[in-house]
Parts: C-alpha cells; sequence; structure tokens
C-alpha cells in the first residue's frame, strides 16, 4: 500500500508539472521572464564568484578609479570612489532578494492566516475587527509608512525590512479574504463543516491549498515590487546603508554626477528594471497556469 | 406499522435578507418511515433544499420540531453532537463542487473515518477500498484526484464519503441532475442496491419526476415553502390533485407515447414563481393556478386528507 | 436533398490541442438543416455536440480548439473557408446562438434596455431612414413582446440580477431574434431552468419557429425534449453522428444500438423501475477506437466494427444509420 501511493505520487507531480509547463511556456513572454529570474537568482546566490571584484562591495576606495567609463576592465565602469559598479550591482542582488525573501517570509504566512480568519467567519465579529485593521494598514500610502517607520527608528536595513513587512501583510490578507469567501460555499466545505471537522482542518486542508493559485501568482508579482520599494528606501537613504551596495542608494550616488557619469546611474537602475520585469512577466505567466480552465 | 425514523412538526425556517424575510420552508409537517426513500419534490423557490439543509445541520430552524429517532435534532453543526453527525449524511447536487479539487479520492473518504475515530490509521486505506466497492468503484481510484474522474464517479466518491460513517439516514439533494442518463441510471441502481445491502432510509430531493416515479415510496411536493401534496408514488402520479402537481406533471417532456398518454393534459405551465420575499396572499400558488376560486386570493388552505396516505392542501377538496 | 438547405455540415473534424497532446473529439459529422426546419442535436455530456455548434458558429476558442477539416455551408458560403475571413460577419448576419446559462451571457453591469439596443444599433436591421435612440428602443420593446415578457417597458430598466432565470433565457432568445432570421441555434437553452419554465421556453421557440420562418437547431442531452420539440433528430456519440432520423422514426425505430440504450435508459414515468444503462464509459479522445467509436461497448460489436468506422447509410426515407449492423460494408468511409 505504501509503495504504491508513492508511485500514484510520482505520477501525480510529474502529469501536475506537465500540465502547469504546458501552459506557462504558451507564453514566450513568461519563460523569458524565468530566464532572466534564473540569472538573477544565479547572482544572488553566487554572487562572490560571480563578481570580478568581490571586495568592492565593502569599504573600498581606490581614488586612481573614479567615475571612470565602462570598458573590458570595468564592465559597468566605476563609481565616485573608484568602485566596480558590475560587481556592485551583483551583490546588489543579493541584498535585494534577501530582502524580498525575508519580508515576505513573515508578511505573507502573517496575512495568508489574517484573511483566511477573516474570509472564513464573513460577517461575524471577527472579520470586522480583523478587516478593519487591514484597512488601516492599507489606507496609509505605503512609501510613507516606510518612510514613517524607518525615520522613527534607526535607518538601517532590518528597519527597512520591517517597514515593508508591516505594510505588506493586509495585501495578503485582502487577498485571501476574497478567495476565502468564496470558497467558504463550495460544497465541500459545506460537506466538511456539517460532517464535524475542526476548524483548524477547514481552514488549512480544505481551503487553503485551494488558495495556492493566486498566492503563488502574487507572490512572484511581490518579489518585484518589495525589492522595488527597498530601492526606493535606499534611494532616499533609509536603507541598505553605505558601504554596502544596495541598488536604489547606487542611483543616487551616481544622480549627482548626471548626465557626464551617466553608467553610475543608468546600469543600477537597468538592474532594478530588469528584475521588476522579470518578476512580472513570471507572475503574468503563473496567473495563465492557474487561471486557465480545463479542457 | 413502521417505525418512523423523522418526524418533522410545524417546521419553519425563515431567512432575514435586505429585501425583507425569506420564508423559505413555512410551517411543513412530515414523517419519513424507516427504510423508505422518501420523495421531495419542488422547483427552485420551494424550499426542497432548504429542509435538507436544515436536517443535515448547516442552519438550525426557526422554529418546530425535528425528531429524529425521538430526539430534537433542531440546531446548527456547531452544537450538534457527534453522534448526530454520523446518523445523517448527505450527497449534494453538483459533483463538481463537493469534492475538493485538491484532495485525494482516499483522503476525502477517509476523512469522517478518521475524524469520528472509526478506523485506526493503518485500517484507514483497507475500509476505503471497502466503501468504493461497494459504490461500484475501483479500488485504485483511491488514489485519484476529482478532476481525473467523470461527474458520475464523483458523485460516487460523494455517495461512499457519506456511507463512511454508517449513517441510518442519508439525504440525496438532486444527486443524479447533473449527470447524463447513462450515468444517471448507474449512480441510481447503486443506491437502490446500497439501500439493500446496508438497510438505510433515503430522503431523496429532485425536480426530475421520472425518477421518482421509479425510486420512490412516498412523494411530496413543495411550493414557496409550503408542502402541497403527499401521497404513495403510484397515488401521485395516477391520481395527482393538487394544480401545481398537475402543471408539473404535464409539463414534463417524456420520450414514449405511453407516458405522453399519463400526462394531464389540461394544465400547461404558466407564470413564474414568484419571489420568495413576496409571497402572494392566501394560497402561494393562486396567480398561477388555471382552477383557482374566489377564497385562493383569501385564505390559505389547510392540509386535508383525501385517503389514508394522500393529503392534499387545496380549496377546491375542502368539505363544506 | 430538396430545397437548398440553409445549414449544410460536411465532414467536420474538430480538435483540441492540451498537455496530453490533441483530442480528436468531432469525428467527422456531416448535418444538413432546411429552411423553418426544427432539427434536434442529441447526446451526452462530452459527446463533442457543443464543440460542434460553436464551429458554426464562430466561437470555439481557437487555442485550444482547432477545425482540423471540413465545411460548413450556410445559405451556400462556408463559414468556415479561411479566406472568407472578413466577410464573415455579412456571411453569418441571420444565423445566431443562444446558450445554458442565460444569467453568463448577460453582462450584469448594464440594463436589458442598454443590452438590447447595443445589438440593434450594430446589426444591419437597424431603421436606416431614421436611425435614433427612440427607434431604436421602440424596436427593443417590440421584442421582447415577441417572445412573451410581461410588462416590458419596465423590464427595459431592469438589470438582469433582478430578473429571473426564465426571464433572462426570454431576453437573450429577444437578442438573438434581433440577427437570427435564418437559423437559431439554442445550446440546451433549457437545462439550467425549473421544469415549469423549460416548458414555456420550449413553446415560446416553437411559438417563433412557426412566426419567423426560422430554422433551429435544438441541442439537448434529454431525448423527451427532442420528442416534444424537433422534427428531425441527429444522435451523437463521442464526435460521431450514429443516427439520424425524423422523430416519429426514431422513437418508434432506434436502429442505432447506442440509441436503443440510451432510450433504454430512460426512467419512465409510468413505472418500470430504474433501467440498467450502458455499460462502460465515452472513450478516450486523445487514443480513440480505430472503427466505430461506441463499439468497445456494443454488445453487437462484430471484428468489422474495430477495423473500420460505418459511414451514415440511408435505410429508409428520412433515416440514416451509422452501424455495420445495417450495412454500409461496402460504402467508403467518410
Amino acid at each position: 500500500m505504501e509503495r504504491e501511493s508513492n508511485v500514484h505520487f510520482s505520477v501525480r507531480i510529474a502529469d501536475t508539472s506537465r500540465r502547469y509547463w504546458y501552459r506557462y511556456s504558451s507564453n514566450p513572454m513568461s519563460v523569458l521572464g524565468l530566464v532572466l529570474f534564473l540569472i538573477i537568482i544565479m547572482c544572488a546566490l553566487f554572487a562572490p564568484l560571480l563578481a570580478p571584484y568581490p571586495k568592492h562591495a565593502e569599504a573600498f576606495v581606490d581614488v586612481t578609479n573614479i567615475n571612470q567609463p565602462p570598458s573590458l576592465k570595468h564592465l559597468f565602469g566605476t563609481d565616485k570612489i573608484g568602485r566596480d559598479i558590475f560587481s556592485r550591482v551583483i551583490f546588489g542582488y543579493r541584498f535585494s532578494l534577501m530582502i524580498a525573501i525575508m519580508v515576505l517570509g513573515i508578511s505573507v504566512p502573517f496575512g495568508v492566516v489574517v484573511g483566511l480568519i477573516a474570509g472564513y467567519y464573513k460577517g461575524r465579529w471577527i472579520d470586522i475587527l480583523l478587516m478593519r485593521i487591514t484597512d488601516v494598514f492599507l489606507a496609509v500610502p505605503p512609501l510613507l509608512l516606510a518612510l514613517m517607520i524607518t525615520a522613527v527608528l534607526e535607518p538601517n536595513i532590518m528597519n527597512a525590512m520591517l517597514a515593508i513587512t508591516v505594510m505588506w501583510w493586509p495585501l495578503h490578507a485582502r487577498l485571501l479574504y476574497g478567495v476565502t469567501s468564496s470558497l467558504s460555499d463550495e460544497y465541500f466545505v459545506i460537506s466538511a463543516q456539517v460532517s464535524g471537522s475542526s476548524t483548524i482542518h477547514i481552514l488549512f486542508k480544505e481551503i487553503l491549498p485551494n488558495c495556492i493559485g493566486p498566492i503563488l501568482t502574487k507572490v512572484t508579482l511581490d518579489v518585484g515590487w518589495v525589492i522595488l520599494l527597498g530601492a526606493t528606501l535606499s534611494f532616499v537613504g533609509l536603507g541598505i546603508q553605505p558601504p554596502k551596495p544596495g541598488l536604489g542608494s547606487m542611483v543616487a550616488d551616481g544622480a549627482k554626477f548626471l548626465p557626464g557619469v551617466w553608467w553610475a546611474v543608468v546600469f543600477p537602475a537597468f538592474a532594478i528594471v530588469l528584475v521588476v520585469l522579470s518578476c512580472n512577466l513570471i507572475g503574468d505567466g503563473l496567473h495563465d497556469v492557474f487561471a486557465v480552465e480545463e479542457v | 406499522m413502521r417505525e418512523e425514523l423523522l418526524t418533522i412538526r410545524g417546521f419553519k425556517k425563515y431567512f432575514r435578507t435586505s429585501q425583507g424575510i425569506v420564508r423559505a420552508v413555512d410551517a411543513i409537517d412530515f414523517s419519513i418511515m424507516l427504510g423508505e426513500t422518501f420523495g421531495l419534490v419542488g422547483e427552485s423557490g420551494s424550499g426542497k433544499s432548504t429542509v435538507a439543509y436544515v436536517l443535515v445541520g448547516v442552519y438550525g430552524p426557526t422554529e418546530g420540531q425535528l425528531l429524529f429517532e425521538g430526539q430534537d435534532i433542531g440546531r446548527d453543526f456547531r452544537i450538534r453532537s457527534m453522534r448526530l453527525k454520523k446518523d445523517i449524511q448527505i450527497v449534494f447536487q453538483d459533483p463538481g463542487s463537493s469534492l475538493n479539487p485538491r484532495r485525494s479520492v482516499k483522503q476525502i473518504v477517509g476523512h469522517p473515518l478518521r475524524m469520528h475515530h472509526l478506523q485506526r490509521k493503518k485500517n484507514i486505506a483497507a475500509k476505503v477500498a471497502e466503501l468504493l466497492t461497494m459504490v461500484g468503484l475501483p479500488v485504485d481510484y483511491m488514489h485519484k484526484y476529482p478532476r481525473a474522474i467523470g461527474g458520475g464517479e464523483k458523485q460516487l466518491v460523494a455517495i461512499a464519503r457519506a456511507l463512511a460513517t454508517s449513517p441510518s439516514l442519508v439525504i440525496l439533494d438532486e444527486p443524479t441532475s447533473a449527470l447524463d442518463v447513462s450515468m444517471q441510471a448507474k449512480v441510481l441502481n447503486q443506491l437502490i442496491q446500497i439501500q439493500e445491502d446496508l438497510n438505510l432510509t433515503y430522503l431523496f430531493i429532485t425536480h426530475d419526476l421520472s425518477i421518482m416515479r421509479n425510486l420512490a415510496t412516498r412523494v411530496a411536493i413543495m411550493y414557496l415553502g409550503k408542502l402541497e401534496e403527499v401521497a404513495r408514488t403510484v397515488d401521485f402520479f395516477q391520481k395527482p390533485r393538487h394544480p401545481y402537481t398537475q402543471m408539473l406533471l404535464s409539463s414534463i417532456p417524456v420520450s414514449s407515447e405511453e407516458e405522453a398518454a399519463m400526462k394531464p393534459k389540461k394544465n400547461p405551465s404558466k407564470g413564474e414563481i414568484p419571489s420568495p420575499v413576496n409571497v402572494p396572499s392566501g394560497c402561494g400558488f393562486h396567480p398561477r393556478c388555471r382552477r383557482k376560486i374566489e377564497t385562493c386570493s383569501e385564505l390559505d388552505p389547510e392540509m386535508l386528507k383525501i385517503n389514508e396516505e394522500h393529503f392534499v392542501r387545496c380549496h377546491l377538496y375542502a368539505t363544506s | 436533398m430538396i430545397a437548398d438547405p440553409i445549414l449544410e455540415i460536411r465532414d467536420l473534424h474538430v480538435g483540441y490541442r492540451t498537455y496530453k497532446g490533441f483530442l480528436r473529439v468531432v469525428n467527422g459529422v456531416n448535418m444538413t438543416v432546411q429552411r423553418a426546419e426544427k432539427v434536434g442535436l442529441v447526446g451526452e455530456a462530452g459527446c463533442g455536440k457543443t464543440t460542434t455548434v460553436k464551429s458554426v458558429g464562430q466561437v470555439l476558442p481557437i487555442p485550444p480548439g482547432h477545425i482540423s477539416k471540413g465545411e460548413c455551408f450556410f445559405r451556400g458560403k462556408d463559414l468556415l473557408d479561411p479566406k472568407m475571413h472578413f466577410a464573415r460577419r455579412t456571411q453569418m448576419s441571420g444565423l445566431s446562438m443562444i446558450f445554458q446559462d442565460p444569467t453568463a451571457a448577460l453582462n450584469p453591469t448594464f440594463t436589458i434596455g442598454t443590452q438590447i439596443v447595443d445589438v440593434i444599433k450594430y446589426s444591419r436591421t437597424r431603421d436606416h431612414k431614421t436611425p435614433n435612440s427612440y427607434s431604436d428602443r421602440d424596436k427593443a420593446v417590440q421584442i421582447l413582446r415577441d417572445v412573451a415578457m410581461p410588462d416590458p417597458a419596465r423590464i427595459m430598466k431592469n438589470y438582469p440580477i433582478q430578473l429571473s432565470g426564465g426571464m433572462r433565457q426570454r431576453v437573450c432568445i429577444a437578442i438573438s431574434l434581433i440577427r437570427a432570421r435564418d437559423l437559431l441555434i439554442a445550446d440546451e437553452p433549457g437545462t439550467s431552468l425549473d421544469v415549469t419554465i423549460q416548458d414555456q421556453i420550449h413553446h415560446l421557440l416553437q411559438k417563433l419557429v412557426q412566426e419567423k420562418g426560422m430554422a433551429i437547431i435544438l441541442i439537448t442531452h434529454s431525448l423527451g425534449v427532442i420528442r416534444e420539440m424537433v422534427d428531425l433528430v441527429y444522435v451523437m456519440y463521442a464526435g460521431d453522428i450514429v443516427e439520424a432520423a425524423k422523430t416519429q422514426d426514431l422513437f418508434a425505430r432506434p436502429l442505432n444500438p447506442y440509441t436503443q440504450g440510451l432510450l433504454a435508459s430512460i426512467p419512465k414515468m409510468t413505472g418500470g423501475g430504474i433501467p440498467m444503462g450502458i455499460e462502460g464509459r465515452i472513450s478516450d479522445y486523445l487514443d480513440p477506437p480505430g472503427g466505430c467509436r461506441f463499439q468497445p461497448r456494443c454488445k453487437d460489436a462484430m471484428p468489422i466494427c474495430e477495423r473500420r468506422k460505418p459511414p451514415l447509410v440511408e435505410i429508409s426515407k428520412d433515416h440514416w444509420v451509422a452501424c455495420f449492423l445495417h450495412g454500409g460494408h461496402n460504402r467508403e468511409t467518410l
């Protein structure tokens, strides 16, 4: 019996993967997004190996090499204190992704649980309480909230992450609220209720597995947005602090020297665009995967 | 005299909505005997599904007595005893949504077994296999997911799930309405077999009268929350008394000459079912009734006894 | 054939591309509809009847759908000819479709009046002498009266959600009447409605066919509806037309084993118990049986049934069967 279940399990996984890949790959842009994102992940994971000048990502000054244009030695040129921009961009990706993972790793589970409970008990006091709190957080403009938090506390990467986390969970709560309240009317949920299943079982074993599609789609899009928000914060000096390479702070540093020293701004900015674009393409592709009706 | 398994007296279920009070079920009385198949017929807005939902505990009744094996069960699922949840089970109308698409057949059918601690963990697979065989499905369907099986087979899985707790009363809410004729035949035959083998009592709800004719021992018809006629199956079809029953019987498309000859011809369908928030005065059916008399718009009729097992609620049969 | 038919489908092959492969659903369908004729297309879920009519009506979702072969002549012009792509709109005026779920067919955010007038504006039946909103609205009220809608002027101001299912279906029929002069394709129009309302809708369709001289293709899985509504029946199984006959002939003398099985599976209101149904399941469209698609389930199957697909052969006047039990051995498979 045990082995039979394992066989069926692997057959099912293979079948599901084929099905999802068929739908995902029908759009070449989605595949492009995936490829780009994989490259970015490689950069983040293997930054010390891929960057030609890993030491430039930390405290390093080379006055002889200030503001050099792009060349074979320095693919993206050097910045105002002589650091290799290419290496710093690669390390910048590492920090950006780290922020995204930590922020989403906390805000998504929290938001999902809030949304599940509120959606399941729709109309009761707990729904009203949870959703009004959610609304309060959503009412404050995100950037303003993030700025407030990091300005009050010490401006550093941890507080930037905290700020973004605090304003991110309500978005997932709202998403799950919608999906859960519509799923609660399905017969399989009613069936579980009347046969006496515990609420924990219904929320996490009956409803939540059916929410994976929208959650996954939103999370991939979120990665891009969180990175953008982090870059915005470091642009105004409230996120990643020097000498660490934040893509936003790199843009800010280089902006003073425009238009002459264009490479100090264009390459980090382009790096931000690339990661947000690839996340959006993946998100679109996933939406197609989960939203399509089966023939 | 057979034992009464379920006795309903003065049962009402009202819902408060933004448009007003919906009288989904408005004071009905009937009983279901042990081992019989009691048929409940009605169209949309009749309240038949509400009856099913209250019996199984989705809602509690607004008023009235619901006696199951002598005990009043009028509570919703949050307060019901686990024992009651085992004894009364339901099979829903839509096979597509009554099975969780993200759970396997084994998980779906095995869940009640685990929840009520009816089997030890290692015996669950064997018991699920037994249930699947009982409903006529191959044992290896255990590992399948709902998307891989057809509508009729999904209903068989839903039936297997209902049988897992060895219930005494099984409520079947339009179990074959979404199925094709050949699948329908298979599911219905399976239900008949299971009823014999396990000595079950069925409350069978449907709008399909040709199924009712061949499955139910007694039939009751509802309109706008009220019971209009109750009779033994043969009488219901051969001598329908209530104008609504006659209208329904004459509207059914039939596929043979003999059936066409049997249909009451004089009452083709007229009008629409009124909104349940705006129930007409007097007898709820009077705006559509071709045989209405003066009292029909003023006074709501009482349930009258035609003979031992035949009851009608209509002014036409009131002896002054 | 008698006069020129309003619709003629020839050897239609339609399938769907999926991750598992190509599903060969419609497998060479031939169908003819005369002017003002009531034709029924009956078959179980998944037999390809909706796919067939969606291909005719040009509403088949093209990926994953794919028309591999076949022609469909409406008033003499082939709707499926790829060269005629831009002329299709003109070709198709006079043909309309209504579907099973009237709620999904109406836009919930616009009033009924707006939706009907919208179609009138862009159809070719507008009053060209004085095209204005008043004449459009008058025409809308008139067609609502044609479909026996009570209080049409008030309905015009309502939103779909305020109407019952039966009334929504009447609105859909009304909208389809604006363009349909020659052919109306009705895909299970009464299935999601109550039986008494379904009865009214069917009678309405019959009345419209008589008054307007319109042909109708009625698709359903209910043989009872077929018997009461149509003149000519096409029985479909797994993408093939297995039998076609005048209604009385089909019920009096069903020849194809599938048709016989189908008729036998219906429980009767006169009693007789629950019938046994047909053994087996519909075959997989991914790898369908080579010859007759019903052969795996047929108790009268012969060796030839596995090898060749039985052609549709005229057994007697207006009664065609596709089954080797009734001849067709020497004919070329279509």
